[in-house]
């Protein structure tokens, strides 16, 4: 059956072909770009699903790590209400200080800059 | 010339730039449209199933193996797309009983459709085509006039070799039948 030199095969050849619209290409690549942004969104939820599951497998595991068999055996300290007041006056003083360094450092510069503007001008 | 091969556009398809994706498009959409166009005979539709193969095409590009040409592996997808199409359709077509077949002698069919190339011939082949099945119309489109290989159109069609080349010996015999008849 393999000989494709027969005068059909030339008679094949002479039919004439349907030619696609010039406009097809772009028809067609604007379609394909829609797909590739659904493709990526799919891509992308499947990919939030992915981390949510994995997550979620994660917590539980502790959770039953932790409930089930007291695995890791830690234990929260209670609050001492003392020394939170005690760290709590340390950072206000910080603060207080870093708001005053600041304050101090623009007026300098302010003052520095009037002085120069005023020795140009002489 | 073809600057780059079919592979090397599957890869940048792949590695996000779906602007590659218009080389394969212009290098097989018109080829793709001609077979369609013949087995489902619908200007419109087989523009719209041209499309249809190549959104299929850009969806399992990922999926393809390059196990056989990626040619092939488009045209198996149109063949299948095509033949759907009509199946959904529920189209008829001449059917030739065996017994008809088997009266036309292997040699008379050599000798009968041995002719010169004319208008009138190409005319009643285009007759004689239409009145094949769209899966005949489909074979020996592939067989003649995209010239493919028995091995590569086995691949396309799903099916051996050997059924390959008897449906393609019978649609021969059937066409020497039409042309005979449409003559007389």
């Amino acid at each position: 059956m393999e000989k494709r030199n027969d005068k059909m095969h030339e008679l094949f050849r002479a039919m004439p072909e349907d030619k696609l619209p010039a406009s097809f290409r772009e028809r067609l690549m604007q379609e394909v770009a829609k797909e590739a942004e659904i493709q990526q969104r799919r891509s992308d939820r499947r990919g939030i699903w992915i981390a949510s599951i994995t997550s979620l497998l994660l917590v539980s595991l502790v959770l039953v790590f932790f409930v089930c068999f007291k695995m890791p055996g830690f234990r929260i300290p209670g609050f001492n209400m003392g020394e939170i007041a005690f760290y709590f006056s340390i950072g206000c003083s910080a603060l207080g200080l870093l708001g005053l360094d600041y304050l101090v450092r623009r007026k300098l510069e302010k003052k520095a800059a009037l002085s120069n503007k005023s020795k140009n001008q002489e | 010339m073809e600057l780059y091969t079919d592979t090397y556009y599957i890869q940048r398809i792949r590695a996000g730039h779906i602007e590659s994706f218009a080389c394969l498009a212009d290098r097989y959409s018109q080829t793709v449209f001609a077979l369609i166009v013949r087995v489902v005979q619908n200007r419109e539709d087989a523009e719209e199933l041209t499309q249809d193969v190549f959104l299929k095409v850009f969806r399992k590009l990922d999926s393809f193996k390059g196990d056989c040409a990626f040619s092939t592996w488009l045209y198996r997808i149109a063949y299948n797309t095509a033949l759907s199409a009509v199946r959904k359709k529920k189209l008829e077509w001449l059917t030739i009983d065996d017994s008809t077949l088997n009266n036309f002698a292997d040699t008379a069919v050599d000798n009968g459709l041995d002719f010169e190339t004319t208008e009138a011939r190409i005319v009643l082949l285009e007759k004689a085509l239409d009145q094949l099945s769209p899966g005949e119309r489909a074979l020996i489109l592939l067989f003649y006039k995209e010239e493919k290989s028995i091995e590569e159109i086995a691949l396309i069609s799903s099916l051996t070799q050997t059924n390959v080349k008897t449906k393609l010996f019978r649609i021969r015999k059937k066409l020497y039948g039409l042309f005979k008849q449409m003559e007389d």
